[in-house]
């Protein structure tokens, strides 16, 4: 049950410390509401105003003896987010704080918001359409930026726009059509069966366009890829093994024994996913560009030049953050060496060891192949990294280049590890591997943890794929799939004398659905199926 | 001392909607007053002598399934009988007749004065008659009416038909004179007495064009259009027709008349400014469609004659309010019209009506209690339009009387309901007219199957008499067994009544297999037939009607405050509080509420009905 009409608060900033803090108010007692809770600097009294204001001040929090700084914003009904009355106050991120704010402004007579209540009430007050509604979600939602980018630009009308044209071509299709029905009288034909076949054929074509456009993973049905990467004998096959629950990739202490890849299907609790066992890699000079595409799936060389700002971006970070640690242990020099190397922006770096002499070296080129083919094509990467190891440049240059939503770090072999010291330091000392996976095959530690962490990751991936907000790409699916089934049935409908109405019912039938979408359409569970996902404050 | 005379039910006006309303009224049992200012234009058709067409003539079966007088005396009075729209499917199909416009007003008359319980009455009516009520809503309650020479006719519902009486003003090139119709003085009073009471009316515009002399046309230069060799009748009733059918002639305009219209344009009064009000975009006068449709170098005129004893004959497409030598000039160049004589000049009329947004469902307007108001008045056109909602008012004030609810059809039970569901809901903005594409459930809403969905209506409210109901019966009973066999006979492994689905599937296939059903009458296998190619399309439509019954189900008090819903848009609450929606179902369909406007209101709702339980 959701309720309008009185005065909600929530804190609007994420959760955890920050320097800025967000409590966002909305409804008819605003200024009641901050009358009690906001101090003017200039002392001046809070009163209705015909246009957005802001003004600086101190919180007054009951029971504390400072008043922390505060900037106040306040927008006039109509001229708001929610259509309201409504308000910000921007203070100190201290989350204790943010919580006395909410109280006091509840003491004051607010009361606090549930999910999505002041979306809702954007929603409902005719400020943004429904499928901006759910892009709210996503912008909320987002993991990543591409997710931002998407959502911002449903958020923007991206979506709406061109599902609205295919809703008009029908409807412009559709009033011709009734239009030889209903006047039976003229001796005008008003659409001659050609053109209803053409304009179906397009209406066909821009329907294809649009789920073209929303293509994700989950629609095509494909299971997702997850390839297990890492330098020979990091304990791949192993894992793969492990992971997969029998002996299916042989396993030995000689490095380079995969040298074939394998494939087995896992399912994460509903995800289905195909892991990828691959040869490890070994890097000659001459292999290095492989590396480096395989490093980023999608890019090709000239895309890597242009994205050197951000790893350096990322190296100026780790050093920072080895700088601001404790006592930098082991491998310090090497690290700083490769951070040196890296930051001068070049290849990476190469292996100590080349090549493995008792392997033929065809066979040795044959599967890096394909190993930079199955990297290539990877949804989620699985990259291993050997704990009883100091880490390798090599290792240190994939865990920069790694992308967060599309890769694990899994530092494998922990049950070898506690006799290495080295070990427990390297997580600490590499902030990238602070959120690493660490486990072991023999003993069946964190494979639990590397299933969900790989559940969620194959998860966020699905999402990244499509270009829409997810939970709008799950009704337009389900729109656009009845839509493009009627006008598969209107066309051969059209090739038929006298079955205008059929073919005008099918229309109609496409444009309700998209109309559904489009929330041109009423219906009862609207409000629950997007607003109960929200979280508090948006 | 006026003289005084008591009634149930008293309807104003005589013409399509007051016949059938009276008719209506008087079947449920009210004693009832049909008051007319001549009693020789009783169901006059003003314009076109012709019933039916596409949309109208499922009207037409929709108002006889329910016991109404238009299709029995169309049957009884066609001159030629023809289906509309037969190289579509049958949902589109449109019984139209053309009718001897006098032996339609004889039938009708004779209707009416046969009816038990109701009394014509040659009387002008100049005033409603209404007491205050002491209840908030509605404000008045209607007593009344009185008549031009001191007498009143007391009675608890009044059924308003005035049609294009009130304050007509005619126009004929730059002549314009008050009159309700050619020949026929307008009225004025009624008018006031509305306005008086608050209510909000509007003009509009239509018109008519000239009538000839048969005997002077030259009909070898146009093209013969007959009848339909087996007439299908109008009314369930009728077994069959057999009546010797006329020709129809078609001919053309041309580029020379288009070019006359247009250098006469500063003397048609649509053009000069003289009419000001909104005509029907759907049936234009000619020089309205010279203007919109310029690239067009002919438009279709048909030559209809109005009956079997005179020589007149109707101009179907020529509507004109242009000056008199311009109509003559005119004729003059169109091919078989050339010797043409005029016996009346086409003119247009400007009157007053009752925006329907201030009606109920029922068709009771929400000002005065027991004060009904059907046909033209209202903002339509047509007469099978102001038939329909004549018998829906008149069958409503009796009903009120006896205390029993309203008969409201639903959108998907009849295009009766989508008409009036539009009128109340949505408002007009220009002369609303009956079409199939208002009709979301128009595969359901067939003329064949009028009577199955709307006679056991009327038989349960006592608008049916017993002849009809044995007809339909019979008829109900038949398509069900014969239903019920194609269910469980099998071919190819499918049940019949699915192999009748399939695209140019007939009867003939099922007499193939079944040759026992041979004598089948025609119409229990045309609904078979029908039944069957709409069955998927009206199965998947059924979630959406459900859809609607749930938020009909949803009821909106009279009295609700819209004022006291803040977050509601100010176009929402504006909207919301001049319609009065009576359900969430009619609320979404006004226009311009957004789904968000419904939920508003529906949170609303339903966070009041706690506070009352």
């Amino acid at each position: 049950m959701y309720r309008l009409e009185d005065t909600i608060a929530a804190i609007a900033s994420p959760p955890g410390g920050a320097a800025r803090g967000i409590v966002r108010l909305s409804g008819p007692d605003v200024l009641q509401c901050l009358r009690q809770t906001f101090v003017r600097a200039d002392c001046l009294p809070l009163s209705a105003a015909q246009h957005p204001s802001a003004a600086a001040g101190w919180l007054r929090i009951s029971g504390w003896h400072s008043a922390p700084p505060c900037y106040l914003y306040l927008w006039p009904p109509g001229r708001s987010y929610t259509g309201q009355h409504a308000a910000e106050l921007h203070t100190l991120g201290s989350p204790p704080l943010l919580e006395a704010a909410v109280r006091t402004l509840c003491d004051a007579g607010a009361r606090p918001a549930g999910p999505g209540e002041f979306t809702l009430r954007a929603f409902l007050a005719g400020r943004i359409e429904l499928t901006q509604a759910e892009a709210v979600l996503g912008v909320v939602d987002a993991a990543n930026r591409r997710q931002l980018e998407v959502a911002l630009r449903q958020l923007a009308g991206g979506l709406a726009d061109p599902l609205r044209r295919l809703r008009q071509t029908l409807l412009d299709l559709l009033v011709h059509l009734e239009a030889s029905l209903d006047f039976a009288e003229e001796d005008i034909e008003i659409i001659v069966p050609e053109q209803l076949r053409r304009e179906l054929a397009a209406a066909a074509q821009q329907i294809d366009s649009i789920a073209q456009q929303m293509r994700s993973r989950a629609q095509t049905g494909g299971a997702l890829r997850a390839v297990l990467t890492g330098r020979p004998n990091a304990g791949k096959s192993s894992l793969f093994n492990a992971l997969v629950g029998h002996q299916a990739a042989i396993v030995s202490a000689q490095p380079g024994t995969t040298r074939d890849y394998l494939t087995a299907e896992l399912t994460l609790d509903g995800v289905r996913c195909q892991l990828v066992d691959t040869a490890g890699w070994i890097s000659t000079p001459e292999q290095a560009d492989g590396v480096q595409s395989a490093g980023g799936p999608q890019t090709d060389q000239a895309d890597v030049d242009d994205k050197q700002p951000q790893p350096e971006l990322s190296v100026a970070n780790t050093t920072q953050s080895v700088g601001s640690t404790a006592p930098p242990a082991g491998n310090t020099t090497l690290r700083f060496g490769i951070t040196t190397a890296f930051c001068l922006g070049s290849a990476p770096p190469n292996m100590q060891s080349g090549t493995y002499p008792d392997i033929h070296p065809d066979i040795q080129q044959a599967a890096q192949r394909q190993t930079a083919d199955q990297l290539r094509m990877a949804d989620v990467r699985i990259l291993c990294i050997d704990a009883t190891r100091p880490l390798e440049p090599w290792d240190a240059w994939q865990i920069a280049q790694a992308q967060p939503d599309k890769c694990i770090v899994v530092l494998t072999k922990r049950d070898l590890a506690p006799s290495v010291p080295s070990s427990q330091n390297l997580a600490s000392s590499v902030p990238a591997l602070q959120n690493a996976v660490v486990t072991s095959a023999v003993t069946g530690y964190g494979l639990d943890e590397l299933r969900r962490t790989l559940r969620e990751t194959a998860l966020r991936a699905l999402q990244t794929e499509a270009e829409v907000v997810s939970s709008t790409a799950l009704r337009c699916r389900h729109a656009l799939q009845t839509a493009a089934a009627c006008v598969r049935r209107a066309q051969e409908l059209g090739s038929q004398a006298g079955c205008e109405e059929l073919i005008a019912a099918e229309l109609r039938e496409a444009i309700d659905q998209l109309g559904t979408v489009l929330g041109a359409v009423y219906t009862e569970d609207l409000l629950d199926r997007i607003f109960s996902r929200f979280c508090i404050g948006k | 001392m006026a003289t005084c005379y008591e009634f149930d039910v008293v309807v104003v006006g005589a013409g399509h909607a007051g016949t059938e309303a009276a008719l209506a009224a008087a079947r449920l049992g009210a004693k009832t007053a049909l008051l007319t200012a001549n009693l020789d234009t009783i169901a006059q058709m003003s314009c076109n002598p012709a019933i039916g067409g596409v949309a109208k003539g499922q009207l037409v079966r929709e108002i006889d399934a329910l016991g109404g007088a238009m299709g029995r005396a169309i049957d009884r009075t066609g001159i030629q009988f023809r289906m509309l729209n037969r190289s579509k499917g049958p949902a589109m199909h449109g019984p139209r007749a053309q009718a001897d416009k006098r032996a339609y007003h004889y039938e009708i008359r004779r209707m009416v004065e046969e009816q038990p319980n109701l009394s014509l009455r040659q009387e002008t009516v100049e005033d409603l008659l209404v007491e205050r009520q002491c209840s908030q809503h509605p404000p008045f309650r209607a007593v009344g009416v009185r008549v031009l020479g001191d007498a009143v006719y007391r009675c608890r519902a009044v059924v308003l038909c005035a049609g294009t009486f009130m304050r007509g003003l005619l126009h004929v090139g730059d002549v314009s004179f008050p009159g309700g119709r050619m020949g026929e003085p307008a009225v004025a009073g009624l008018s006031r007495s509305l306005e008086q009471l608050g209510f909000e009316l509007a003009r509009f515009k239509t018109g008519t064009p000239a009538r000839l002399n048969g005997r002077t046309l030259r009909y070898e230069q146009m093209t013969v259009q007959h009848g339909d060799p087996h007439p299908q009748p109008f009314s369930f009733l009728t077994e069959r027709i057999d009546c010797q059918q006329l020709p129809c002639w078609i001919t053309y305009t041309n580029p020379q008349v288009h070019e006359l219209i247009r250098a006469n344009l500063h003397r048609a009064p649509m053009y000069t400014g003289q009419i000001r009000s909104t005509g029907p975009r759907y049936c234009p006068s000619i020089e309205t469609k010279v203007v919109r449709f310029a690239d067009r170098t002919r438009h279709q005129l048909f030559l209809e004659p109005e009956g079997r004893n005179t020589h007149e004959v109707y101009i179907n497409g020529l509507s004109t309010s242009l000056p008199r030598d311009v109509q003559d000039a005119m004729l003059r160049l169109i091919p078989g019209l050339e010797q043409a004589e005029v016996l009346r000049y086409g003119y247009a009329i400007e009157y007053d009506y009752l925006p329907p947004h201030q009606l109920r469902p029922s068709l009771e307007t929400k000002l005065v209690e027991g004060h009904f108001a059907a046909g033209q008045i209202n903002g339509t056109t047509g007469y099978e339009e102001a038939a329909g909602q004549g018998l829906i008012a008149g069958a409503n004030a009796a009903l009120k009387l006896l205390g029993k609810d309203p008969l409201v059809l639903r959108r998907d039970q009849a295009y009766l309901g989508v008409m009036i569901d539009d009128l109340v809901t949505r408002g007009v903005d220009e002369p609303y007219r009956m079409f199939t594409s208002r009709a979301e459930y128009r595969l359901l809403l067939r003329h064949d199957n009028a009577d199955r969905r709307l006679t056991p209506i009327g038989r349960q409210l006592g608008l049916v008499d017993d002849q009809r109901w044995q007809r339909f019966e019979t008829k109900d009973a038949a398509i069900r067994r014969i239903s019920a066999l194609l269910d469980t006979v099998r071919w190819q492994g499918e049940p019949l009544s699915k192999v009748l689905r399939r695209p140019g599937a007939s009867w003939n296939d099922v007499l193939a297999l079944l040759p026992e059903l041979a004598d089948t009458p025609a119409e229990v296998a045309e609904q078979i037939v029908c039944d069957a190619r709409y069955a998927g399309y009206i199965g998947r439509q059924e979630a959406e009607i459900a859809r609607q019954q749930r938020l009909a189900a949803r009821r909106i008090p009279p009295d609700f405050q819209y004022d006291l819903v803040p977050h509601l848009r100010a176009e929402a609450r504006e909207k919301f509080s001049r319609i009065r929606p009576v359900d969430l179902a009619q609320a979404g369909r006004i226009s311009g509420i957004t789904p968000a406007d419904l939920a508003v209101l529906a949170l609303h709702l339903e966070g009041r009905q706690p506070a009352r339980q």
